[in-house]
């Protein structure tokens, strides 16, 4: 997993690359944390890059849904594509998180 | 100069104290004296079991019939030198690991480097220091002991997994309870199962409900190996509770999704699909937690279709809503439920099979009747098109009510 990451007023936005699988999750967590200590509103994470995730990588993104309650801040998903977007519709995500294409 | 002595008697060592001095040590030199110097040096250490020789072959003789735990070896000795031994200890895949120190003179500069590529483990300088050679022996049989725990370590976990992979299995229905419920339903069932690491997350079943009604399910929990098995064995038991409305599938479901959202840590879940057949109303009514989009034939119907599979994971949060879905299930109809390994071998970004190619494979196979060959030829197709080991575990069930199997294809 690549990860690229900016800061645009109150929402930090994080750009994935590649793929997400359980060796990402040391990754993913601290991405994390920098969005909560960024103290923006929002996160937004840009998927457009992604070309694929495992259920581990989708379950980084429910351990994300619920640091984001705890700290007050919301996640949206932008640009899912491909088999990513494929297995987010089978799971309804769009239940979980606000998605943009 | 550095105080080697100092330093190894304050380290502690890696194992445990008195663990190694037993160790049997061959010393090679074609001195006697040297033999006798070398062997007090390593006494006044703790060594007590010693081995000697005096040429290259005496010491593979000694090495063949007494395999030491360490070498100490001269490089120049008549009849068969230093170099040599080392090759051939290096050669036989019983010594390929054994530590041998070489001893070098300083002035042999342009032989160091010989005795690594022939296969020596260390060197110790001539004239030499007794403290040196006490520590470089002590890290080379240190490390060949850990070595060796490591490996009986990995002997033990590995019988211990397999021991865990019986009792998973044993978590399965037996082919005389899949028989029995075919037999008694009208309906040909047919499973696979192989878990990756020998331990696997996905658990099937099938379930007799009442005369008419059947229940089937694959569930597929998030992760790998032992973690995602240890879920398998709570689902298990917790699909034996009696008060379960197995005849209920949104019901069930609800109830699923309420017991593993409770024990489930964050950013665990599982996939499911859960159905039941009823044979009197001739339904399939399903709940689905995003299982794999199952594929069916209904009724004497020429091509299967996909089945609408979306629905939140299970285990995520305790109040999430499913869906009710019915479809027509008349006698000939057929159902192909599987886990993701299907659909993401070898990989996801390209994998022999997606739901809607794996519909057409198996529209094309006309195996309604016989779901066993369904599935063999399917494993069969994945088996050809990526030959390397699949790296999840796949379940496959596949079912047809038999009855009315219609035009066939045969002729």
């Amino acid at each position: 997993m690549q990860a690229s990451t900016k800061i645009n007023g109150t929402t930090f936005e994080i750009a994935l690359k590649d793929s997400m699988s359980f060796t990402d999750h040391e990754a993913f967590r601290k991405l994390i944390v920098e969005a909560g200590r960024s103290g923006a509103k929002t996160c937004v994470f840009d998927l457009a890059g992604l070309k694929a995730i495992d259920s581990a990588g989708l379950g980084m993104f429910m351990i994300a849904k619920d640091e984001a309650k705890k700290g007050g801040w919301d996640i949206t998903l932008r640009s899912p594509k491909g088999p990513v977007k494929t297995i987010m519709v089978l799971s309804r995500f769009d239940k979980l998180f606000t998605i943009h294409s | 100069m550095h105080d080697i002595a100092t330093t190894s008697a304050h380290r502690r060592p890696l194992t445990g104290d008195g663990d190694i001095e037993g160790s049997k040590i061959l010393i090679v030199d074609d001195s006697g004296l040297m033999r006798q110097l070398i062997s007090a040096q390593l006494r006044k250490h703790g060594y007590f079991n010693f081995l000697f020789a005096s040429n290259g072959r005496e010491a593979l003789s000694v090495i063949e019939n007494d395999l030491p735990d360490l070498v100490i070896l001269d490089l120049m000795m008549p009849e068969m030198d230093g170099f040599e031994v080392c090759r051939r200890v290096r050669l036989e895949p019983r010594t390929a690991d054994l530590p041998v120190l070489v001893q070098t003179a300083m002035t042999e500069t342009d032989k160091r480097l010989n005795v690594f590529e022939v296969g020596a483990t260390d060197m110790v300088l001539k004239p030499i220091n007794p403290l040196e050679l006490g520590a470089r022996v002590r890290i080379h049989l240190e490390n060949r002991l850990l070595l060796r725990r490591l490996s009986s370590f990995r002997s033990k976990m590995k019988s211990e997994l397999n021991l865990a992979h019986e009792m998973q299995k044993s978590l399965l229905p037996t082919p005389e309870q899949v028989g029995d419920i075919g037999a008694r339903y009208a309906a040909a069932i047919a499973t696979h199962y192989e878990g990756s690491m020998e331990l696997g997350g996905d658990i099937w079943g099938v379930r007799a409900i009442d005369e008419s009604r059947f229940a089937v399910y694959v569930t597929d929990f998030s992760g790998h190996g032992v973690g995602a098995a240890l879920n398998t064995f709570r689902f298990h038991t917790f699909m034996l509770r009696p008060e379960l409305a197995l005849a209920d599938p949104l019901a069930s479901m609800v109830a699923f999704n309420g017991f593993l959202s409770g024990v489930l840590q964050v950013g665990q879940y599982a996939t499911m699909f859960y159905g039941v057949i009823d044979i009197a109303a001739s339904r399939l009514r399903y709940v689905s937690a995003a299982a794999p989009v199952p594929i069916a034939r209904i009724g004497n119907d020429e091509e299967c279709i996909c089945l609408d599979s979306t629905g939140l994971p299970l285990g995520i949060a305790g109040d999430s809503e499913y869906e009710r879905r019915e479809i027509e299930f008349p006698p000939g109809s057929f159902l192909f439920l599987y886990s993701d390994a299907l659909i993401e071998t070898p990989s996801m970004s390209d994998p022999v099979f997606l739901p809607e190619t794996l519909r057409r494979h198996l529209t094309e196979a006309r195996r309604y009747d016989s779901p066993a060959r369904a599935v063999e030829e399917t494993l069969d197709r994945l088996n050809a098109e990526a030959p390397e080991a699949i790296d999840d575990d796949l379940t496959i069930l596949s079912l047809c009510r038999r009855g009315n199997e219609g035009p066939r294809n045969d002729g």
